[in-house]
């Protein structure tokens, strides 16, 4: 307070801070973050999610109930958290609860309810080098205020993967050939890179990067085989499984590794060790920015923009096929296409057991899909950034703060609190 | 077809140093029309070609191995060969048919041959074996400084990185010579992170030649992005410079390098001692850029260098604009400096009376019009160089500009009907462009404050659609009020009261605003221009740094006014007040806070996240 203000000036302004910030009373009530049309942010009610779970108590999740709603006891440092955050949500009394609870449990809608519990440890893979792109991911957890680590190769050699329930890839390239941008081979963060590769790999006794990687990505397949969930996006999604495929043959033209790629590769690749893609062909051209004929490419000319180019996500049983359910919550049903260097997924590359969550349609091509391996599981989602058509090298980060409703990520975000549902017994 | 290409690529990298030798012997002759026809050597040829697109190597092989044993002078069997050896990864036989040629003993082939040699080993696996190649390589090249450079392209081609830089040092010692390989070196240091040693060798080719200096600064540019490598540059580069003061081209990288660390002090001074440039550009060039850079002290004394060096030359008036324009960015991105400001205008005035003439002199003019008017408030002065702009530059950007400030002037000084007079012929002369849109709002406005309100409703109509011009808030702000004001009579009294305290803010006069609007209030205390004016009087007080009133009157207006539209705004009005006047962080905290729960559509909910967020991180 300003010492020159009158008595009465500050007896004032006391007063009316107090009324301002007088607040109702709670009571026995509930909050329900809705997620259809109505909501303000979509993006931070996961946060905030993530936030309650982190404080113990539990969120019911309302399977295909208006988008995908939250529902959370009222309690304290609740209501402020959501206005903090720019959240939508109504105050219900426990009475409406119940008979919201009964309306989306019972067996004639399509809709179901699944507790989250406890907050799943995330774990990004990452480079700490600054790479001349945007991880949607990452934006995503840091919009929505979830809290990561960043892990690389030397973290998930070194075991430190299992103390993460979940973990992401991005725009990486297992199959050791530095995202195949031959033409930034003299860019500062490309040297940098390859550097840093070649240097990881010498540490654990690879003569190669690309056997560096493939030992990654076998610590990272043992991981889910342990009930670990992997999450991965564009390059980070084909690459994977080529690396794994890869584990006989040298398919590295010699521009990336020195040395010419194996003139019987395509013979000597086993599928089956892969986690989604099957049949498919790696790219040897080195000059070619496409590891094989699993990505789709973007689509044709003609349909290349955001306003014409969209996918569609499958509608599951949300009683009987909770997780894929939880994976395609969204307030739409057509979500706008964007690009990557792994775009979209050749359907007929995709092994049978696989899930298909979204597919763009009258293309035979798949955006997103979902499966098991041992105890855990597997999310591939197509493209680079959601709200950015096509992301190039240089560009800056997406804000996500002018696309807080994004259909695109909300599918990302759904993959961040399955691992949180109570498992339940199947019905079956 | 991809894969083909892979393999040229390829071969073509292992092979560039050989075909980078100027000299060939018989064997490189392209095979006559009639030696192909012969024996039918060209069809088998192209079938060998054929396999390795298809990437059929054994086939391809199995073709150019008879080729080669009846053709054994034609390089291109040798190196087609070699090429599919290598590509089916058959290195035995691949370093075999090497042997076989160097066994030939073609000497000037004998270096690359041999390099390519210890190559192959290497891919084989035999890294021991391929590093005793390539040394045995270079000790049999009488030890040449290319020898040395073939065997480091070699082995760059592979990444032995930290080994090509072993050779290359062995190989300063072997030829006695510890002036050979710096860009080499440099490039290979660079490549592995090993800054300190990598400018080392680009400091040593500069102190050789500084003539490189350009080649240096090219080849550093890109490398100094890495993290930490333009710091150790700097300092690498100070102690050459302190051990080395009178080479130039040192002092000039360090120059170079302490711009790009943004450290402009010492850039000058390291430009300082070194020899003047004779045209004055160079620093002069500096002092712009330290400018840009809010290097303000040194740009000065940069552009004073050039006053006293070049007295009678262009540049000496360059120089003084630039001053006058960095006193002015100081000024502006000092928070309204006024001390930066009084400099600034004095200098520009300066500049006008030395040099009336000169091109810029009716932009310099325009400078000193808006310091006189929105800076210093001297309306006189504004408005006697504004009208010598507008009669001068009429129908020039400069002119027009000088004629809306004359109306902007205008309103200030109570003159509507001359504002509205210059208004009005601006816009007839602007249509469509910024100046239009913004003249036209300006007629509106006058409108407004006269209680034309019907006239001014048309007006904006007029630019209603020019949602892209500046104006356009302001524009779609004054049509609502306008609009959701009806007069409960026909006399429109408490509209054109408001208006007309309206104007006096713009005016700058807190006083009467704040004695126009509490008589509004008074009198129209019912009437739905109340809010406006009670928020109104709330900004008087506060302008008149009336802080513990504004405080009240922000605070109160929300539980007056509980379904103003500016209900938000006055509590965001008097959450600012808690935190930057009184310091109160937890009431400024509490007050923001409620506008989130109370208001969570307002359009200032993102600023009032962020100064929570501000004010928590305080709170810690």
């Amino acid at each position: 307070m300003n010492a020159s203000g009158s008595f009465a000036q500050r007896a004032c302004s006391g007063v009316l801070l107090l009324f301002l910030t007088a607040l109702p009373a709670q009571a026995l009530q509930d909050v329900l973050v809705s997620m259809d049309a109505s909501q303000s942010d979509h993006l931070k009610a996961y946060g905030a999610v993530y936030w309650a779970l982190q404080r113990g108590e539990p969120v019911d999740w309302l399977l295909n109930y208006r988008g995908g709603s939250f529902l959370m006891t009222d309690f304290a440092g609740l209501r402020n958290e959501l206005a903090l955050r720019g959240i939508t949500y109504d105050v219900i009394s426990g009475a409406a609860v119940a008979q919201l609870v009964a309306e989306v449990e019972s067996n004639r809608a399509n809709t179901a309810l699944v507790r989250l519990e406890t907050p799943p440890r995330i774990a990004v893979y990452a480079p700490e080098q600054t790479l001349p792109w945007d991880d949607a991911v990452l934006l995503a957890l840091e919009y929505a205020e979830v809290p990561y680590d960043m892990l690389y190769d030397d973290d998930v050699l070194g075991g430190r993967l299992s103390a993460y329930d979940w973990l992401h890839l991005h725009h990486e390239d297992f199959t050791g050939q530095y995202g195949k941008f031959y033409q930034y081979r003299n860019m500062p963060w490309y040297i940098e890179q390859q550097r840093e590769a070649e240097l990881a790999a010498d540490r654990h006794g690879h003569h190669k990067v690309s056997h560096l990687k493939l030992d990654v990505a076998q610590t990272i397949k043992q991981y889910v085989s342990e009930g670990g969930f992997l999450f991965a996006m564009c390059s980070g999604t084909d690459t994977y499984d080529i690396a794994l495929s890869a584990l006989v043959t040298d398919i590295v033209p010699a521009e990336y590794d020195g040395d010419p790629v194996d003139p019987d590769a395509r013979r000597k690749l086993d599928y089956s060790g892969t986690l989604a893609f099957q049949d498919f062909t790696p790219s040897f051209n080195a000059a070619e920015y496409e590891h094989s004929d699993i990505d789709a490419g973007p689509p044709p000319q003609q349909l290349q923009n955001p306003v014409l180019d969209y996918f569609t996500l499958f509608e599951f049983s949300a009683k009987w096929d909770p997780v894929p359910t939880m994976l395609t919550q969204n307030h739409v049903g057509t979500v706008a296409g964007f690009v990557g260097q792994t775009t979209a997924f050749r359907k007929h590359l995709i092994k049978p057991n696989v899930v298909i969550l979204a597919e763009v349609p009258q293309r035979e091509e798949v955006k997103y899909l979902h499966g098991s391996y041992g105890q855990g599981t597997f999310t591939f989602y197509g493209g680079h950034d959601p709200e950015d058509y096509q992301h190039y090298v240089g560009d800056p980060p997406t804000d996500l703060s002018l696309h807080q409703n994004s259909p695109g990520y909300r599918l990302i975000l759904n993959n961040i609190l399955f691992p949180a549902a109570r498992k339940k017994k199947q019905k079956t | 077809m991809r894969s083909f290409l892979t393999c040229c690529i390829c071969v073509i990298a292992l092979t560039s140093s050989v075909s980078a030798q100027p000299q060939r012997t018989d064997r490189s002759r392209p095979i006559s029309e009639e030696e192909l026809l012969e024996g039918n050597a060209g069809s088998r040829y192209q079938l060998a070609l054929e396999y390795l697109r298809g990437m059929q190597f054994d086939r391809a092989i199995t073709v150019l191995r008879e080729l080669r044993r009846e053709y054994p002078d034609q390089k291109i069997f040798f190196d087609k060969l070699k090429e599919s050896y290598t590509s089916a990864k058959r290195y035995p036989e691949a370093i075999l048919l090497l042997d076989e040629e160097i066994a030939r003993g073609e000497e000037n082939q004998r270096l690359p041959l041999e390099s390519e040699r210890a190559q192959l080993l290497y891919l084989n696996g035999e890294e021991p074996a391929a590093l005793d190649a390539w040394y045995a390589m270079v000790a049999s090249g009488t030890e040449s400084e290319t020898a040395y450079r073939i065997a480091y392209s070699s082995m760059v081609g592979v990444r032995l990185l930290v080994q090509a830089i072993d050779l290359l040092k062995q190989g300063r010692q072997a030829i006695r010579n510890p002036n050979l390989f710096h860009a080499e070196l440099a490039y290979l240091y660079s490549l592995t992170g090993q800054h300190e040693f990598s400018i080392q060798e680009y400091l040593d080719l500069l102190t050789l030649n500084a003539r490189q200096l350009n080649y240096v600064r090219g080849r550093l540019g890109r490398g100094m992005q890495q993290e930490g490598a333009l710091e150790i540059a700097v300092r690498v580069t100070q102690e050459r410079v302190s051990s080395q003061p009178g080479l130039s081209q040192l002092r000039d990288l360090l120059a170079w390098l302490y711009e790009e660390n943004g450290d402009f002090e010492q850039a000058y001074r390291e430009i300082t001692a070194m020899e003047q440039d004779t045209s004055g550009q160079g620093i002069y060039q500096f002092a712009l850029r330290a400018a840009e850079g809010g290097a303000y002290t040194v740009a000065g004394s940069a552009f004073q260098a050039v006053l006293e060096t070049h007295p009678e030359e262009e540049i000496f008036v360059q120089a003084r604009l630039g001053i006058a324009d960095m006193y002015r960015l100081q000024a502006e991105r000092a928070d309204a400096s006024p001390e930066a400001y009084r400099k600034s205008l004095e200098t520009y005035e300066q500049f006008l009376l030395d040099f009336p003439g000169h091109p810029k002199a009716p932009a310099v003019m325009a400078q000193i019009a808006a310091l006189h008017q929105d800076v210093f408030q001297s309306r006189d002065a504004a408005r006697m160089i504004l009208q010598q702009l507008a009669a001068q530059y009429r129908n020039s950007p400069v002119g027009q500009q000088a004629q809306f400030d004359l109306g902007r002037l205008a309103i200030i000084e109570g003159e509507l009907d001359q504002a509205a007079a210059i208004f009005m012929q601006l816009s007839m002369r602007t249509k469509g462009g910024e100046l239009f849109a913004r003249s036209r709002f300006e007629e509106a406005s006058i409108q407004f404050y006269t209680g034309e309100f019907a006239g001014a409703l048309s007006t904006l109509d007029i630019i209603r659609d020019q949602t892209d011009k500046e104006t356009a808030n302001d524009a779609i702000a004054l049509r609502v009020l306008l609009l959701e004001s009806p007069p409960p009579d026909s006399t429109n009294q408490a509209l054109l009261q408001y208006a007309q305290a309206c104007l006096l803010l713009r005016q700058q006069k807190a006083n009467e605003t704040v004695l126009a609007t509490q008589n509004i209030l008074a009198e129209w205390g019912n009437h739905p221009i109340a809010d406006e004016a009670r928020f109104l009087r709330a900004e008087a007080l506060l302008m008149n740094g009336q802080s513990e009133e504004a405080l009240s009157a922000f605070g109160e207006f929300r539980l007056i006014h509980p379904e103003s539209p500016l209900r938000d705004r006055s509590l965001f009005h008097y959450a600012e007040i808690l935190e930057t006047t009184q310091g109160d962080t937890a009431g400024a905290l509490q007050a923001y806070t409620d506008l989130l729960t109370r208001y969570p559509g307002s359009l200032l909910v993102d600023k009032v996240r962020e100064r929570i967020r501000v004010l928590r991180t305080t709170s810690l």
